[in-house]
């Protein structure tokens, strides 16, 4: 019997990338398109990452430590999990965690999480809850920076 | 009846004979009669342009009518899509919209993102809720909010939002 073979996310290229697009994702799954962005034959992708932002120009900074970053038009969305409770917006700290799944391993193991860590089911019509848009929203500006940057 | 409408916005009509309709026992015809009031009074009081209504009603048209986007989407109801039109109709100047962008999302609903000098973030439109993030660029400080669609003064209070945070 063959050992599975995972991609284990292992830059914040990939992470931002894939945490950047999150409103297009449906269904649990890293789309086709996401998927072959980043795996390399193996049988499912693990991430398990802290990222702790505390201000804009930390996010900045962070962000410029990605050397490449997406084209606007460049398409692609993940579906990540994210422990995102621990949005403090309050006190200007974004904490997040994001960690694999079992339970999806035959695709991409990565699933929104509740606060309460109940999986954030996508159902047709639903709306995304205000702390994943939150995050969302945050990555996808260190992203319009970077871009910005490079076309200077 | 207890109306949830709010009796500010109802002034700021200057339609004081909508107050009768408060005392009406059909809820429904209620705050039916009061949105088609309102969104009449407040598209009326908007700034001679419509550039940004405009241009997000026809990225609104151009998505629901993109065969790509429809292929791989769950459908765009007309309820939702008629939420898009009640959310925007609801902004209390056409500047509001200024940076704002209309894109889809797999389930059918929709995400308007707003990106500005003086704030950034993201309302999600759906087919019973809203739900929003606006980042204060000033202090990097958010405002996140969920709340029904059908209340009216709800939207009108993310708009708020957005007009104290402009530069």
């Amino acid at each position: 019997m063959t050992q599975d073979s995972r991609y284990y996310v292992a830059d914040d290229e990939i992470l931002f990338r894939l945490l950047s697009y999150p409103g297009q994702v449906y269904n649990n799954r890293l789309t086709e398109e996401a998927f072959a962005l980043y795996h390399q034959n193996e049988d499912y992708v693990s991430v398990l990452r802290k990222i702790f932002i505390d201000s804009n120009d930390s996010i900045l900074s962070l962000g410029e430590r990605i050397k490449r970053w997406p084209n606007k038009e460049d398409k692609f969305w993940g579906y990540c999990s994210l422990i995102a409770g621990e949005v403090r917006s309050a006190s200007n700290l974004l904490d997040v965690i994001s960690c694999y799944t079992e339970n999806f391993k035959a695709h991409a193991g990565i699933v929104y999480l509740n606060t309460d860590y109940s999986r954030i089911v996508n159902t047709p019509g639903a709306v995304f809850p205000p702390h994943i848009l939150e995050l969302n929203a945050r990555l996808r500006h260190i992203a319009k920076d970077l871009i910005w940057k490079e076309n200077k | 009846m207890t109306s949830n409408i709010d009796i500010q916005n109802l002034d700021r009509l200057k339609m004081r004979g909508i107050e009768t309709l408060i005392k009406s026992d059909d809820s429904d015809f209620v705050r039916y009669a009061v949105y088609f009031i309102e969104s009449a009074y407040i598209q009326s009081s908007k700034s001679k342009s419509h550039k940004n209504t405009d241009r997000i009603l026809s990225e609104l048209n151009s998505i629901i009518n993109n065969k790509e986007i429809v292929a791989n989407s769950e459908p765009f109801s007309e309820k939702v899509i008629s939420n898009v039109k009640k959310f925007i109709s609801l902004s209390i100047s056409d500047d509001d919209l200024e940076g704002a962008t209309l894109s889809p999302r797999k389930n059918g609903t929709f995400l308007l993102d707003f990106d500005t000098n003086s704030f950034y973030g993201a309302a999600n439109i759906g087919e019973k809720d809203f739900s929003y993030s606006i980042i204060n660029n000033s202090n990097n400080k958010s405002m996140n909010g969920i709340h029904e669609i059908s209340n009216l003064k709800e939207i009108t209070g993310f708009f708020d939002i957005i007009n104290k945070l402009k530069i």
